[in-house]
């Protein structure tokens, strides 16, 4: 394998936000700002295919927040089954306070981005 | 006595220039100062036609013998003798006249909007347009407001709408013959309100139902509301231009849809979508019932497939970048 590419790595981030002055409406174009900043440039390349997304809202298990959870993926040209995956999510059952959590996984297989993706969903709650 | 019927000349853009009241049985058209009508045509004969009344009341136009000949109005053939009953337009030379029989049925009477109704119109519509922008831009404040960062843009878009009503108010008195300023700064704020409403809607939509695809091409709205608006624009103007009216508005959403569709498809393939949650709302806005994990993990099958896709194409030109990746 080329030694420009690095496999394996994954990165995980989690913002609490709460607002102390902006009403609901500011609070949700806070988050869409912030959740810009995240995950891989999605612009095509000689190693890699432009970046494709999804979005949707996920209810991970009973008992915990709804999600709003965005998932992106990009493959490698050159190795078959190999992709960098980025995996946001928000949790949506307060107005005005959430967390923001990313997984952003390079190089990896689907099943592996899956299976680490479905316990980073799951893992997200509010402290008892 | 006769039955009244009435003899129209058409001007050049269908607009009647003379209307003749003909009281007698008969009625000659010509170029000759001694007919019923006179018409200014060189190619119309000094008696050109006859216009009478058939036996059961039925007007019709008779040749004279002309060297240029008799038409139905829209007709292609030269006829000799030619029935009014159903179509009264008729064409000698380049002129078009249009005969009526004194019965003839008059569309109803159109509502006149009362003197200053449209600037009254215009003062609400423009208050309510500045408080949508202002309630938009209090409801995305995320910092401490900013003077320039709301007049700004109120500035530029009330340059924008002096600039385009404008436009249309020299069209109108060009072809209508009065401006129509207040008229036209009415269908123009109406069109900002709509424009702003739409993209407020299509955001809150595609928050509520997950629909990332409406967000993307949600701007295609606003092509419809810029047909629609051009088409109210040359529907005050007059309407006897409404075909091209409507010519114009489907070429407009047309053009606009193709250009927008293709900038976007050329824009996925080089520059992909974005890691973003998007336009978020309040949770409250959220209109579906969430999916279980597994089935949003399964819907990423579709996504592989889709990046999988891509793996066999050619990567655009102008990637010749080193990436580490």
């Amino acid at each position: 394998m080329s030694d420009r590419i690095l496999t394996g790595r994954v990165e995980i981030t989690y913002s609490y936000l709460k607002a102390v002055e902006l009403n609901a409406f500011q609070f949700a174009k806070e988050l869409s700002q912030r959740s810009m900043g995240y995950g891989f440039d999605g612009r095509a390349g000689k190693r890699l295919t432009t970046q494709e997304c999804r979005d949707d809202f996920v209810a991970a298990t009973a008992g915990k927040p709804p999600l709003r959870a965005t998932w992106c993926m990009r493959a490698y040209r050159e190795f078959e089954g190999l992709y960098n995956v980025t995996l946001i999510a928000l949790t949506q059952d307060r107005d005005r306070e959430a967390l923001m959590a990313t997984l952003t996984m390079q190089g990896v297989s689907h099943a592996n981005a899956v299976a680490l993706g479905r316990r980073f969903l799951e893992a997200i709650q509010w402290p008892q | 006595m006769a039955a009244v019927m009435w003899i129209e000349v058409l001007a050049r853009d269908g607009d009647v220039a003379t209307r003749n009241r003909i009281d007698t049985a008969e009625a000659r058209v010509g170029r000759a100062f001694d007919n019923d009508v006179v018409v200014n045509d060189p190619h119309v004969a000094p008696h050109h036609i006859r216009v009478s009344r058939g036996e059961d009341g039925e007007l019709v136009a008779e040749d004279l013998g002309s060297l240029n000949g008799l038409y139905a109005e829209h007709g292609a053939e030269r006829v000799a003798r030619l029935s009014l009953r159903n179509s009264p337009g008729l064409r000698i030379g380049r002129t078009v006249l249009r005969v009526h029989d004194g019965a003839h049925a008059v569309a109803p009477e159109k509502l006149l909007t009362p003197p200053k109704a449209h600037l009254r119109w215009d003062m609400v519509l423009g208050a309510a347009l500045l408080a949508l922008i202002l309630l938009l831009n209090w409801l995305n404040l995320t910092t401490e407001p900013n003077a320039n960062a709301i007049l700004l843009p109120i500035i530029g878009l009330a340059t924008l709408l002096a600039v385009w009503t404008g436009l249309w108010a020299v069209l109108s008195r060009v072809f209508f013959g009065q401006a129509q300023f207040a008229l036209n700064l009415r269908i123009a704020i109406t069109a900002c309100i709509a424009i702003v409403l739409w993209d407020l809607v299509a955001e809150t939509i595609a928050y509520a139902f997950a629909w990332r695809g409406l967000g993307e091409y949600a701007s295609l709205g606003a092509w419809v509301i810029l047909a629609a608006t051009c088409y109210a624009h040359l529907a005050a103007i007059g309407p006897r231009h409404m075909k091209v009216a409507l010519g114009l508005v489907f070429a407009l959403i047309a053009s606009g849809t193709a250009m927008h569709v293709v900038s976007k498809e050329e824009s996925r393939e080089q520059i992909g979508q974005r890691a973003t949650l998007g336009t978020l709302r309040p949770p409250a806005f959220r209109l579906v019932t969430p999916a279980s994990v597994d089935d949003f993990f399964r819907d990423t099958d579709a996504t592989r497939a889709s990046v999988d896709q891509a793996r066999t194409k050619e990567p655009p030109s102008g990637s010749g970048l080193p990436e580490m990746d």
